[in-house]
């Protein structure tokens, strides 16, 4: 293989940097959710971090030194890998974004990451992480000047913006069990660790006399303690959360592209080509929907993994703004009315809700007789739930776009052009069979292996009718 | 419709007893466990006894089920394709939304001389879509007939 000229570029130094803090990050994380068993904690612990610093040392230097750049308005051309070389040249016309992320150590340290997407990838294609930041947007605006298609447009003021007030608002509806679950892990490893002593702590809450009598005859008020802090907990990580991933958040949108800017720790900057847009989902929940407040979502094809595909277009807005907005991006209108789907969905639901509570009870009434039979009284709770899902399904084909409205609590709101179909599929499960109903699902490219546009119940020869004409439109609309 | 090759009964059936079988040496020791210790609770060889049963059932049964339910068509412009036993699914591909094809084919098929064409796409849920228990030649012929139609009008 042909060897970089001198031309070629190294990484910034202080790259070194962030491999030193994420070798930190990844000892501390493999060190705490490793099984440790009292004393022999430590011991292990250092047995890895010597594995560790040996391995991944050289390996990230070798790593450093074999990585080399070139860019030029034409190609961007990079050579790396420290057992396996390869050099991969990306054409300017395929580039499809650019983006510049500037996580909190970089913005410390005066580095960025440079993000280069092509089409048909799941990942970033290009990946230069660490440069400076002037070479960073010398990257950026080399290569979009080769794409000639959208070359930096005059600054325009922001077609979406939140100020901190609406990201404040916003962060007050968000909810995050999976952090609290994840310090809940912390918390017992730091103990196995010695550095938490959980008795100690549970001895000095017994000390302080905050209720009379035994644990036993204040269970449920210790149940329902725990719950609150729960969801105290629950709250403030999501509150923090949200504030911390949507601050200073700002779409514009471009002849070609739609450019984003927002976050408070990592900044994500960068554009999406309008062309790369394939669905959109509006979602949000009762609480959001008594003050008319939504979330945008574009599902875009090959953007990073790690967002499945769906990315925050608008994160808290009026309905109004979305639907002044969001057609921009791609065309849709909204429809007056919407179908409903069968009435014997709320028959099917409830005989799978009922089924799934007897059985729970069963299987709970063996440890705690008679306690369990109280979880029948649930039943009534299922016909209700399925009654409530039947009321929020609806949906309407409706100039050229196929919409979807599903779930009563995290509700969805899907927009899919029909020209962006990839596959279409009827599914009937034995008790759908039997009612004669069945799913509609329109595949797209970018959904998430759970979430994705279907429509529940329908009837089967209003399912079949409904197939035959979205799969002529697709065939007079889809191009190759 | 086309139905598949019936050879792929036994595929199946082997490969059921296979996916099984990895299971077998777990209850196997599960039960060796129990016979040497205080057990009065389970019978002697219970659980080995147990996933030999649900196994025999399961490859004698299944098997047969999926081949009978197992449709596929090439149509004009679409690859329709229809299975499944308790779930029963009605695919369509658009041609025209193929991104690339294989014929696959392992050891087991290979003995039958059979091979599955695998469809890929963009999307998420049918980004796989495998036409199984083929004839290899009729799977390489079909998907150079989809190749070409593809091919003559990307031209």
């Amino acid at each position: 293989m042909e060897a970089p000229s001198a031309v070629f570029r190294q990484l910034h130094p202080l790259t070194f940097v962030h491999y030193v803090f994420l070798a930190i990050v990844g000892f501390a994380f493999a060190a705490l959710s490793s099984p440790s068993y009292g004393g022999d904690a430590q011991r292990y612990s250092l047995i890895f971090a010597t594995f560790y610093a040996t391995v991944t040392g050289p390996y990230a230097i070798a790593k450093y030194i074999r990585f080399r750049y070139h860019v030029t308005s034409d190609e961007l051309v990079i050579y790396y890998g420290v057992f396996k070389r390869v050099r991969r040249n990306i054409p300017s016309e395929r580039i499809h974004t650019v983006s510049i992320e500037r996580n909190m150590l970089a913005r410390i340290l005066g580095t960025a990451a440079v993000r280069i997407e092509t089409a048909g990838t799941g990942d970033a294609e290009g990946n230069l992480s660490y440069v400076g930041v002037r070479e960073a947007e010398r990257i950026r605006n080399l290569l979009r000047t080769a794409q000639a298609v959208d070359s930096p447009e005059s600054p325009t003021s922001p077609s979406f913006f939140m100020p901190l007030r609406r990201v404040l608002l916003s962060s007050i509806y968000q909810f995050s069990l999976g952090i609290s679950a994840l310090l809940v892990g912390v918390f017992f490893q730091l103990e196995s660790f010695g550095i938490v002593d959980g008795r100690a702590l549970t001895s000095w809450l017994v000390e302080q006399n905050f209720f009379s009598g035994t644990i036993e005859e204040f269970w449920p008020l210790l149940i329902a303690l725990l719950l609150l802090v729960t969801f105290v907990l629950g709250w403030t990580l999501g509150f923090i959360q949200n504030l911390i991933r949507f601050y200073n958040f700002r779409i514009e949108l471009g002849a070609t592209k739609i450019r984003r800017r927002f976050g408070l720790i990592t900044l994500h900057e960068g554009a999406i080509p309008y062309k790369r847009v394939q669905s959109f989902l509006i979602r949000s929940n009762p609480l959001m929907r008594l003050y008319n407040w939504h979330r945008l979502e574009m599902q875009t094809l090959g953007l990073q993994s790690g967002e499945r595909g769906f990315q925050p277009g608008m994160p808290f807005a009026k309905w109004t703004e979305i639907t002044a907005l969001a057609p921009k991006i791609r065309p849709f209108s909204i429809p007056e009315s919407y179908a409903r789907v069968s009435r014997l969905t709320i028959r099917r639901r409830t005989l799978r809700y009922s089924l799934l509570i007897v059985l729970s009870s069963v299987i709970i009434s063996l440890l705690w007789w008679p306690l369990a039979l109280w979880g029948l009284c649930l039943l009534p709770a299922g016909w209700g739930l399925a009654w409530l899902q039947y009321l929020c399904h609806r949906w309407a084909y409706y100039d050229g776009n196929l919409l979807i409205r599903r779930r009563v609590f995290s509700q969805q709101f899907w927009i899919i052009p029909v020209e962006r179909f990839q596959a279409f599929e009827i599914t009937a499960t034995f008790f759908q069979r039997r009612l004669g109903l069945c799913t509609l699902i329109v595949d797209t490219a970018g959904a998430g292996d759970l979430r994705y546009p279907r429509i529940i119940d329908l009837k089967r020869e209003e399912a079949n009718r409904l197939l035959a004409e979205l799969y002529d439109a697709f065939q007079a609309e889809a191009t190759w | 419709m086309q139905i598949l090759d019936p050879a792929v009964i036994k595929v199946w059936t082997i490969k059921g007893a296979l996916s099984w079988g990895i299971l077998l040496p777990v209850c196997t020791t599960v039960d060796v466990i129990l016979f040497f210790s205080d057990n009065d609770t389970f019978l002697p060889g219970l659980w080995t006894g147990l996933l030999l049963v649900i196994c025999l059932a399961w490859i004698l049964i299944i098997p047969k089920l999926r081949y009978r339910y197992w449709r596929y068509e090439l149509r004009d412009e679409d690859l329709y394709a229809i299975r499944g036993i308790w779930n029963r699914v009605q695919t369509i591909v658009p041609l025209r939304r193929i991104q690339h094809l294989d014929v696959a084919q392992d050891l087991i098929e290979g003995n039958y001389d059979l091979a599955r064409l695998v469809v890929h796409t963009a999307g998420t849920r049918s980004t796989d879509v495998v036409v199984p228990g083929l004839p290899y030649d009729e799977a390489v012929q079909l998907r150079d007939t989809v190749r070409e139609f593809i091919a003559e009008y990307m031209d």
